[in-house]
């Protein structure tokens, strides 16, 4: 093989990996709302809002998810989590823990005033909690959280 | 003298007869249970026989299956020594031998109640689907026929294509009877409020020779377009008469029955029970019944002493 011959491969090749980058494109996304990986089992979508949250240019779709955790007469108890979505990007920004509550509570407040939603969620401690022998009269610690994330970390 | 004690041991005679004859007025009543993935049915059974047992009308024994995922080939109750039986069973389908049995008993004339739950399983006993009319989830779509229920007062049999069974979370619901005259509902307050249950739609089956008696409006699913879900109703099976009830939710988590509490679940449960088994009810209209906007329970599952 001659340095010519060797020199129409590379230019052909060099070719070929420019026609093939016309038509390359980014990966498709299959989803719209969110990514099913965010979706944990046996959870399903409960509400979402959108808002422009502390600390974060960008508006995002606050998520939560939430799977029933125990019906008693005159309260039901749920497990839940949030996930917080770019709402341009569609970047999963943050996905919340679970938590046990009473309640299924999407409570995003502008507390400051500062023209920026905190994300708040109310819940049991440890998802700790005791009923007396009818299922009445729940007690537990409750907490009250200011959930903070951080896109940089 | 003489005379005297003569009469003594007539009367004494007389109230000697009268005992057993009052013990075989009591029904025989089988509650077959014994498996269930999502219900505490030891806790559903225990109630379902305070209620029949604390009305002086029913004397009940309970067959109890195999444990779930186990062999239940050899399960094989004496439906035929019963005059009613009670299923509260949402388990693996029955052997064909016990199939047979109580398809024979239905066909001549026996008495069958079906539980909430027990609406769902054995979708692949073409008779079972039949006896219940209507049924749940376990593959249950338009193959087993349409969907049922009242729309604008008028009776819909819905044959569109779709999947059986739907329920949001437990809530109290009011319960409004479109029977009033059959003997089961007669005297019974028309609306009444319901304690806090699981309430079962979309229910579809053979819907033959059955009577809706009482229907609900799911105001809880947002695709429900003025649908009245049936609560209770009655199917001719041969001879045999059945009563449905899909209220009586208790849940696997906690042995909470509250469902099973509400008075209305209860005096509705004997009357249809004392219905399936003789044709007719000889219970009163109980005072605690609860109304439209009220709810009543009976925690002991037995009629307070004020009741009558």
């Amino acid at each position: 093989m001659t340095f010519k011959h060797v020199f129409y491969l590379f230019a052909f090749l060099c070719l070929t990996k420019t026609t093939h980058a016309q038509y390359q494109t980014s990966e498709a996304r299959t989803w719209n709302a969110y990514p099913p990986s965010v979706v944990k089992s046996g959870y399903g979508f409960n509400q979402s809002k959108v808002v422009l949250m502390e600390g974060d240019a960008e508006d995002v779709e606050v998520i939560l998810f939430s799977r029933d955790a125990g019906h008693y007469p005159y309260f039901d108890l749920f497990r839940s989590y949030y996930v917080i979505i770019g709402y341009y990007s569609k970047e999963v920004k943050y996905t919340s823990s679970e938590i046990l509550s009473d309640k299924r509570e999407l409570i995003l407040e502008d507390r400051n005033k500062d023209g920026c939603f905190e994300l708040y969620r109310r819940y049991l401690k440890d998802g700790q909690f005791t009923v007396d022998e009818n299922g009445n009269n729940l007690r537990g610690h409750w907490v009250y959280d200011r959930i903070e994330f951080n896109k940089s970390k | 003298m003489k005379l005297k004690y003569i009469g003594l041991l007539f009367v004494g005679l007389f109230f000697l007869q009268l005992l057993p004859a009052a013990a075989q007025q009591k029904l025989k009543a089988l509650i077959v249970t014994g498996q269930d993935g999502n219900h505490w049915w030891k806790g559903s059974t225990d109630a379902i026989q305070k209620i029949l047992e604390n009305s002086d009308r029913f004397k009940v024994e309970v067959a109890v299956t195999p444990p779930l995922g186990q062999d239940i080939s050899s399960f094989r109750p004496t439906f035929k020594s019963f005059d009613l039986v009670v299923v509260n069973y949402g388990g693996t389908t029955w052997p064909k031998d016990t199939q047979r049995d109580m398809e024979q008993y239905m066909e001549a004339g026996g008495a069958l109640v079906v539980i909430h739950s027990a609406i769902v399983p054995m979708a692949d006993w073409p008779e079972y689907n039949k006896m219940t009319a209507l049924g749940a989830w376990d593959g249950r779509d338009e193959r087993v026929g349409p969907y049922v229920y009242y729309k604008h007062d008028r009776l819909v049999y819905d044959y569109s294509p779709g999947s059986a069974g739907h329920h949001g979370l437990q809530h109290p619901f009011t319960v409004c009877h479109k029977k009033i005259e059959h003997p089961i509902l007669k005297g019974l307050p028309p609306l009444w409020s319901h304690f806090k249950d699981e309430l079962y739609t979309r229910l579809r089956g053979p819907a033959q020779h059955m009577e809706v008696l009482a229907t609900t409006i799911d105001d809880t699913d947002a695709r429900n377009d003025g649908r009245e879900d049936p609560l209770m109703w009655t199917v001719n099976y041969g001879k045999g008469r059945v009563f449905v009830t899909v209220m009586g939710h208790v849940g696997n988590d906690p042995e909470l029955r509250y469902a099973m509490e509400c008075t209305g679940f209860q005096v509705t449960l004997l009357r249809g029970c004392e219905w399936a088994a003789t044709g007719q009810v000889t219970q009163p209209v109980p005072k605690d019944f609860p109304s439209d906007g009220i709810q009543t329970f009976r925690k002991e599952f037995k009629a307070p002493f004020n009741a009558k």
